[in-house]
């Protein structure tokens, strides 16, 4: 089992690199009052065929030519239905999948998120030339980042956004502004 | 609060020191196995503690990091591929996090091969 949500996020977010996709939308809702944590990825690569997505969620198929979701679909469908939730998954050939899945936020056996700015930014330098947007909300409140609006800082210079500078700048400013929308709540972040 | 207009000048300020050198060659790239077992097994921090010492080390203009996927020997993540510039390719096994510094201090700046940690080395 992954310990961490974020984990399971990263190497979900990793399944639409491997489907080729050029565009990746990560949304993050938790809303406390309804007790609920959902997390979407969208993305526009190459689908899934029909008849294939129900056999995803088997952890046993996994032959190289399907490996485009590995293990990693059974694992969090598991962890979510532990936690009163569920997961979707949409899928249209040559157009692009979309995964989403919820959990009681507080329920016990809900894994922590875990360290969500490693894993946003481990995607985004292992994935240069995806266009990758990410949103945060808690309890209405949200953050936005897209790597467009960072490589327009950059002037396009894809290079430089595994440079370490760039890295502990982005690290600060993505710590800082989930730290705006928790409230001041840093602890609940990563909780 | 930060702006993402700072990236500018951090940019600004890498290039000068990039200009600087002679040689702007990368030195190394390192690839690390970012699959569901890589990740599992703690790849994630193994990238974030390599994007560490690149920068406590200044080598940011000699490293090229990127990431792969699952190799096929999942019980051996996390799994870091290093390639020189001349093409040489080490491939270190079961590189916890706990692990990278010394691969820096021998690897990275010494060239002595880390040997207590390599899966494969595939010289040219």
């Amino acid at each position: 089992m992954m310990k961490e949500l974020s984990m399971h996020i990263l190497d979900l977010l990793e399944n639409s690199t491997k489907a080729n996709a050029n565009k990746v939308i990560l949304n993050i809702t938790i809303n406390t009052h309804k007790d609920i944590i959902e997390i979407e990825i969208i993305d526009n690569g190459k689908g899934i065929p029909k008849e294939k997505i129900n056999k995803l969620f088997d952890p046993f198929y996994t032959t190289r030519t399907t490996r485009r979701v590995g293990l990693g679909l059974p694992l969090i469908k598991q962890t979510a239905l532990s936690c009163n939730g569920d997961v979707v998954l949409q899928s249209e050939l040559n157009k692009g999948t979309r995964l989403f899945f919820y959990m009681q936020y507080s329920h016990i056996d809900r894994p922590p998120m875990g360290d969500l700015i490693t894993t946003i930014l481990s995607f985004i330098i292992g994935n240069k030339n995806i266009d990758f947007y990410y949103k945060h909300c808690y309890n209405k409140k949200c953050f936005n980042l897209n790597t467009g609006e960072l490589l327009k800082q950059l002037d396009g210079d894809l290079s430089m956004l595994d440079n370490p500078d760039v890295y502990n700048f982005l690290h600060d400013y993505i710590l800082e502004n989930l730290t705006l929308i928790y409230g001041g709540k840093k602890d609940e972040i990563f909780s | 609060m930060k702006s993402l207009a700072e990236l500018r000048a951090i940019k600004e300020k890498a290039k000068a020191k990039i200009h600087a050198r002679e040689n702007t060659n990368a030195k190394f790239t390192i690839i690390v196995g970012m699959g569901t077992c890589g990740i599992a097994a703690g790849a994630r921090e193994t990238l974030k503690e390599i994007i560490n010492q690149i920068q406590k080390r200044e080598l940011g203009n000699d490293i090229i990091v990127t990431q792969t996927g699952c190799a096929g020997f999942c019980a051996n993540e996390p799994m870091v591929k290093i390639i020189d510039n001349k093409g040489n390719e080490v491939i270190y096994e079961k590189l916890t996090a706990d692990k990278v510094k010394r691969v820096f201090d021998e690897h990275i700046e010494n060239n002595i091969v880390v040997s207590d940690f390599v899966f494969n080395i595939n010289t040219k």
